[in-house]
């Protein structure tokens, strides 16, 4: 247990996604500032205009939810894959813990940055909505939006364990000697995904319905993460 | 081949050849020419090492065969140092001396030559030299 | 002689390629051990298996006197091949992670070998030139009190100062303790004298075995043994 919460923590702290070829040169800082804050002004006049306007409806914006499900999916495949990317994979894979306890430490890292990615735009989404409303003078119905938006934050970080197992076993499997079934596997997966974001954002389905596709999502993330610790033992190519 | 200086040895290997003979034979022939005076203090085996750039057991074992010929003595916590008594130096000396004559004296009666023959021949190498 | 590796009739594949074709050695334990060998030899093969990154197709090997896998590697110090550091990780990040993750990673070994290797603790991976990196990765495998280090090609694309560095850290390793060193390398550079005893691989074989110096004496240097087996010649 302990060795897990060691691995988690060291890979928390492990931010480079991509490491730097030589040569190339990284954005200064202060060019960063400067974007971030012309696009916040975009962003503001947009809100600004919407508000001015009065007739924005809020019901269609929590559709981004369905890219998020595929972009939880392919950071938890990079994840596995910037080990090979960054050439890390021989430090990964000779440390004394068994395969199982590596991919579970990757899964619970990707889990743990998912669910703060997500507030971080759950947020951003909360902000502009208030103040678009609050424009538009619709101050009694911006609780019932915020609650809205709460639903469907829970239910998509329940859905996301499962997008992040298939992001992993897609990647494993991409490394191993099983290499060329990628392909069809990922069109695969991304077929689930859809169906999966399309029942829960526009079917109508009953709480009962979401909770149980939910615990049948997770029992089947488990057996995702146990093939890819098979796949990673026996059939990794280094 | 690079001579190394290290401490008061000077060292140069030949790595076609094993290395351990190469350490005991330079440094016994140093000893015995008298190029290393009596008492000195010699580099540690990580020193020498370190300056030859060869695995430390080589050194080691180079140490002891120096130290059972008489050579050298290990003082506790001091180092290894260069006897100081002349007579081990010589009596080493000449036993090794005997020892590489009899080695030649065997290889020339290989060759069939006599102890007549050999001294016939050392007497023209030296009339050559003066 | 105690024995630290031993494989017996051990063959790998990748596919079409074969890897290895029949090994059988004994490895010695104590020792300062030289694999080597051209490039695409079998010397990081071998290595994998022993690590157990890799199965064998068929064959036995030991490691450590036990079959090899993760639950064998607390007991193996490993410099892969080819390999980076962390990028984002400074010197001192690194160590953390080895104290974390690595059994019988000594710290205060760490930051000795750190100073005297001229590693800056405060710098970060990604702004090192390649041959501090490669001591850096160096540190995090002889800062590791275990029986047994594995060492990938530590010297290639290495500047010489470097090289000469990390040679004077393996000799120091050496004297202090009763480890064994495996090193394997493709080109001997200075790491001649350091070898007790040496293995010649050659197309997925062992070719030829030996303490150093009885090889020395028979064949001469092991550069030009290295070059001899290079060239298609048996060595013997």
């Amino acid at each position: 247990m302990t060795t897990l919460r060691l691995l988690i923590k060291n890979e928390l702290r492990s931010k480079t996604r991509h490491r730097e070829r030589s040569g190339s040169t990284s954005m200064p800082k202060k060019w960063i500032t400067i974007y971030g804050a012309l696009a916040l002004v975009i962003v503001a006049g947009i809100a600004t205009y919407l508000g001015i306007q009065g007739e924005t409806k809020f019901k269609e914006i929590w559709y981004f939810n369905w890219g998020m499900l595929f972009w939880a999916t392919a950071r938890a495949g990079k994840s596995v894959q910037k080990e090979w990317d960054n050439e890390t994979a021989g430090w990964w894979l000779s440390l004394p813990y068994s395969r199982g306890t590596l991919l579970t430490a990757k899964f619970f890292v990707n889990l743990i940055r998912w669910v703060k990615t997500s507030a971080v735009i759950y947020i951003a989404l909360f902000i502009f909505i208030l103040y678009v409303m609050a424009l538009e003078g619709k101050g009694s119905e911006i609780f019932d939006v915020l609650v809205k938006g709460g639903q469907w934050y829970v239910l998509f970080i329940s859905l996301s364990p499962f997008a992040i197992g298939v992001g992993i076993l897609n990647w494993v499997i991409r490394k191993s000697m099983f290499r060329p079934m990628f392909p069809l596997l990922w069109i695969l997966s991304l077929i689930v995904i859809n169906i999966l974001a399309w029942l829960f954002l526009t079917a109508s389905l009953t709480g009962g319905e979401m909770l149980g596709i939910i615990a049948v999502s997770w029992i089947v993330t488990l057996g995702v993460v146990r093939l890819a610790t098979h796949i990673l033992d026996q059939h990794a190519v280094l | 081949m690079d001579e190394q200086e290290i401490g008061i040895l000077r060292l140069g290997l030949d790595f076609s050849q094993p290395l351990y003979e190469q350490i005991v034979e330079q440094m016994r022939g140093a000893i015995a020419r008298g190029e290393i005076a009596l008492g000195e203090k010699i580099p540690s085996v990580r020193e020498l090492a370190h300056g030859l750039k060869i695995n430390p057991n080589t050194v080691m074992s180079a140490y002891k065969e120096l130290e059972r010929d008489g050579l050298t003595e290990t003082r506790r916590g001091q180092g290894t140092f260069i006897t100081s008594a002349q007579e081990k130096v010589d009596d080493f000396r000449s036993e090794w001396a005997e020892q590489v004559i009899d080695e030649f004296l065997g290889k020339m009666e290989n060759l069939g030559y006599t102890v007549d023959d050999i001294q016939l021949v050392i007497q023209r190498k030296k009339e050559d030299k003066e | 002689m105690d024995v630290v590796v031993r494989c017996q009739d051990v063959k790998k594949t990748f596919g079409t390629r074969t890897a290895l074709q029949d090994i059988t050695v004994k490895i010695p334990s104590h020792q300062v051990v030289g694999i080597l060998g051209p490039n695409g030899s079998g010397k990081s093969s071998l290595f994998r298996l022993i690590l157990g990154l890799n199965q064998p197709d068929s064959g036995e090997i030991s490691v450590l006197g036990r079959k090899p896998g993760w639950n064998n590697n607390h007991q193996i110090a490993y410099l892969p091949d080819r390999a980076r550091w962390y990028g984002d990780h400074t010197v001192e990040g690194a160590f953390q992670w080895g104290m974390d993750l690595l059994p019988g990673f000594d710290a205060s070994k760490a930051n000795e070998l750190a100073d005297w290797m001229e590693i800056d603790k405060k710098m970060r991976v990604d702004g090192m030139s390649k041959g501090q990196e490669a001591r850096l990765m160096l540190i995090m495998c002889l800062a590791r009190n275990v029986p047994l280090i594995v060492l990938d090609e530590p010297f290639t694309g290495i500047d010489t100062p470097s090289r000469e560095r990390i040679i004077d850290a393996l000799i120091d390793r050496v004297t202090e303790r009763e480890q064994t060193i495996l090193i394997s390398t493709h080109e001997i550079y200075e790491a001649e004298g350091l070898f007790d005893s040496v293995f010649f691989m050659n197309e997925g074989r062992v070719e030829l075995s030996g303490p150093a110096e009885e090889l020395r004496a028979k064949h001469g240097s092991m550069v030009e043994l290295v070059g001899k087996m290079s060239h298609g010649g048996r060595g013997r």
